[in-house]
């Protein structure tokens, strides 16, 4: 079974996946999602998939399966100011020592088994929120503004 | 997962429900000794029948149905089908809704005699002759195994419905939770007769943790491998019939532990 | 007096009941012609179950019987195994086991005032209504059935159905640490539950009185809570051994629970019997609180039920701090012990009242038959005969609702843990 397919192959929808636990501020990955599936139906040029999980381990892979570009949503605890949002891409995070989130098995573990295993989209970027702080306007935009940074504009590659 | 159309709609508060059937009702008591956290669940739900808090109106269409207990009598039957179409999504809670609970010993006897052994006048009864799970009749959405269910569990769950996901269900045997909590192999140092490798986890290992073996009250896990397990019993000492009592025990309903009890009470 | 009436009541389910019940009531003549309380708890054969088990597999499974009360089902079942086989566990399993059960009186108490009774006496439809006006009352009602839930939890690792105990002993010693942080929390408790006994007696409670035998557990030296002999003020002082030659059980059409009588005639058990039987066991300190009151004890007024769990609270959590105050671990938490075959004897004091377990063993230690006469069961016969007494003098003349809500609040002072009655009220009224 072929596990990776090539990008012209991948669905070219972005999918958003909001990770976290049903558990006070771990629950930021969820409701940034919700906030951000209103924000960007105005975005034009885009097409999206929205996806939430609770705790979902290697199951991961699986919901990014298939497509080209993956964007992961969850709480961050990296001793930032709350509310900030760091954007951290694939490559950085199989360098962070203790996870990126607080799950039994967590993100950055799953990604590097993702990554040995080549199942990874070939662009994948975590938004971490900063836990501390309810979701805010001013966190959603700077959320919205982050992934329109990151992402290429629609027909440039 | 995709959850099923408008089950949660956020910008109302859901409305929820605790049903009991046949039950000790210690399922219930999962959220009546959630403490504070009971006063703090009113402000993100509508709890519109709960018949051991107070609220009472068993027939109101309702987002999430919690049900307790097993399906006994006729009237358990009625009204389990009238909650099924109240409700929106419908989760099982504990051993006797997720598989008949300890009663579902009877499934297997004439229960008829027993009755007769009991009850002096057996005809002043009103039962059926089996006591069977909430997914045996209607459909069920989430099973929260346990006996009791874990109220961090289920909390879990209404938490999740409330920011629409899927609930996650345990399927892994307890053997994971013992490992990642570092509790000592009750199997492997004491030789004793420990069903974790066959149990779904999320007790928190609790058995264990006092020194004693899993006793299998959340359930089969995934890929129950009875016989090498009833084997490793035997080795230790346990007669054929012995090891089919601990298959035979809380969860007994469960077919995989129904049938796997039936092998070794056979001579298999 | 005025015409007389038909009136026809229907209540489905008694709220706050656990379980299910139905309550028939025929008036005819301005009297009661017919009344029955069905128990309609489907049966869930238990007393079968068990057999052919092992003596620490049916401690497990008695408590399934009842979700509220675990640690008495698996008291009354582990005394009764440790007699026959004549094992002494010894001073400190003793006084753990004391000590475990004060933490369910503590949770099941707790609840009942609280969840269930508390809200009639002050006009509210259920607790959630209650917090409202009275949020301070609540909280430390919580605060208190938590507190017992995590004493059991410590000798048990959860409080619903517990898989500490065993046959002669426990499988696990708490820690010092434990204790200590356990012990603190008890004596934080100690005003509340002080606090607890002064609200409770300060609650508009009915004047009922009427005439009933009071019976429980009595033992030389502690409030009856674990072990004693069975007991009653009309001259009752058995072993527990002997119960069947003076309390027989009987089924009746109308409900699935045997009902018990002692020498023909209904009785009561529960904390109102308890305390009425043992005031000169209790602590000098819950005394004094009880004597502060005003409220005269023995009494023979079922709404003072309330008042005798607030003080029975304070009285286990008195109990528990003096258990634990020289707690030392020991080297092992059980004794080793060989079966021997006959007939197993075992009784003790359930949040609801006295919990009685008969069964018969074989050589290797199985059950082959099992008794179990739970609290409910007993109470049923004086149950009825309460609600048409009091029903009676509350008027019967008075509106269908307001009747049908004083027998709601006369059935909840029993407290009647219908799951646990093994073997709802839908009052069903007709008066012509």
């Amino acid at each position: 079974m072929n596990f990776v397919l090539n990008d012209s192959e991948a669905n070219q929808a972005i999918v958003l996946i909001g990770v976290g636990s049903p558990f006070n501020d771990d629950t930021l990955g969820w409701q940034l999602l919700d906030a951000l599936q209103q924000e960007l139906a105005t975005l034009p040029g885009y097409e999206w998939v929205f996806e939430k999980a609770d705790r979902p381990g290697p199951v991961l892979l699986e919901r990014m399966k298939g497509y080209k570009r993956a964007v992961l949503l969850d709480a961050l605890d990296a001793g930032l100011s709350p509310g900030t949002i760091q954007v951290l891409r694939k490559e950085e995070l199989a360098q962070i020592q203790r996870p990126a989130s607080s799950h039994a098995i967590g993100v950055a573990e799953v990604l590097a088994l993702g990554e040995r295993l080549q199942m990874l989209p070939s662009e994948l970027y975590l938004l971490g929120i900063q836990m501390g702080t309810a979701l805010s306007e001013q966190v959603v935009q700077a959320a919205v503004a982050k992934l329109e940074e990151i992402l290429a504009p629609p027909g440039v590659e | 997962m995709v959850l099923p159309q408008g089950v949660l709609n956020m910008s109302d508060k859901p409305k929820i429900a605790v049903h009991k059937f046949s039950s000790c009702d210690g399922c219930q008591l999962a959220f009546l000794n959630l403490g504070e956290t009971l006063l703090e669940l009113p402000k993100l739900v509508e709890i519109v029948h709960f018949a051991e808090a107070g609220p009472m109106d068993e027939d109101q269409p309702v987002d999430v149905s919690l049900v307790e207990g097993s399906i006994n009598t006729a009237h358990d039957l009625e009204r389990i089908q009238r909650i099924r179409k109240n409700s929106g999504y419908l989760i099982s809670i504990g051993a006797c809704a997720t598989s008949g609970g300890l009663q579902a010993l009877r499934n297997m006897a004439d229960a008829k005699a027993w009755a007769s052994a009991i009850y002096a006048s057996p005809e002043h009864l009103d039962s059926l002759d089996t006591a069977t799970a909430i997914a045996d009749h209607v459909k069920v959405d989430l099973a929260l195994w346990g006996c009791p269910v874990n109220s961090r569990q289920v909390l879990g769950a209404l938490r999740d419905l409330l920011f629409g996901v899927a609930p996650r269900e345990e399927r892994r045997p307890l053997c994971m939770e013992c490992k990642r909590m570092g509790k000592v192999c009750t199997l492997v140092t004491q030789k004793a007769a420990c069903m974790g490798p066959v149990t779904k986890a999320g007790c928190g290992a609790l058995c264990p943790s006092v020194g004693r073996a899993c006793y299998a009250c959340y359930g089969p896990s995934e890929l129950v491998n009875d016989s090498s397990l009833g084997r490793c019993f035997e080795g230790f000492g346990l007669l054929p019939e012995d090891v089919a009592r601990r298959f035979h025990f809380i969860s007994n309903g469960a077919p995989v532990f129904r049938q796997a009890g039936e092998r070794f009470r056979g001579g298999a | 007096m005025s015409e007389q009436r038909d009136i026809r009541i229907e209540v489905p389910v008694l709220a706050r009941v656990e379980g299910e019940g139905a309550l028939e009531l025929d008036i005819e003549q301005g009297e009661i012609r017919n009344l029955k309380l069905r128990i309609f708890e489907p049966p869930r054969f238990f007393e079968k179950f068990v057999e052919t088990h092992t003596c620490d597999d049916v401690i497990d499974m008695v408590a399934r019987i009842c979700g509220i009360c675990p640690v008495a089902y698996q008291m009354s079942a582990a005394q009764a195994f440790e007699r026959l086989f004549e094992i002494d566990p010894g001073q400190w399993v003793r006084d753990m086991r004391r000590v475990m059960y004060c933490g369910e009186w503590l949770q099941s108490h707790a609840l009942h005032i609280h969840l269930l009774a508390a809200p009639d006496f002050l006009g509210f439809g259920n607790a959630i209504e209650m917090a409202g006006q009275y949020p301070d009352e609540v909280r430390r009602g919580l605060m208190l059935q938590t507190l017992g839930n995590d004493l059991i939890a410590m000798f048990g690792a959860r409080s619903v159905h517990p898989v500490g105990l065993r046959v002669g002993g426990f499988y696990h010693a708490p820690s010092l640490d434990d204790v200590s942080t356990m012990r603190e929390r008890l004596e934080a408790a100690l005003p509340e539950a002080e606090a607890l006994i002064a609200w409770a007696a300060s609650l508009n409670m009915p004047d009922d009185h009427q005439q009933f035998v009071s019976a429980g557990l009595r033992h030389p030296e502690e409030y009856g809570i674990y072990s004693g002999n069975m007991y009653s003020d009309s001259g009752l002082d058995i072993d527990v051994s002997q119960w069947d030659e003076h309390i027989r059980e009987i089924h009746i059409p109308h409900s699935t629970a045997l009902h018990a009588e002692l020498n023909g005639k209904p009785y009561l058990v529960g904390p109102l019997a308890r305390l009425n039987i043992n005031l000169d066991r209790l602590p000098p300190q819950t005394a004094a609180l009880l004597e502060k009151t005003g409220i005269r004890f023995p009494s023979h007024n079922m709404f003072h039920s309330l008042l005798a769990r607030a003080v029975e609270i304070h009285m286990v959590v008195v109990q528990a701090c003096q258990l634990l105050e020289d707690y030392g671990v020991p080297d092992r938490p059980w004794v080793d012990w060989q079966p021997k075959p006959g007939v197993a004897y075992g009784a003790s004091e359930a949040p609801r009242g006295t919990l009685w377990h008969r069964y018969e063993v074989d050589g290797k230690g199985h059950v082959s038959s099992a008794r179990i006469v739970p609290p409910t069961s007993q109470n049923q016969g004086r149950i009825e005969e309460d609600i048409a007494l009091s029903l009676q003098s509350f008027g019967l003349d008075k509106d269908e609702d307001a009747l049908r809500l004083h027998a709601e609040k006369v059935i909840r002072n029993y407290d009647p843990c219908i799951s646990c009655a093994t073997h709802f009220l839908q009052l069903k009224m007709r008066r012509s």
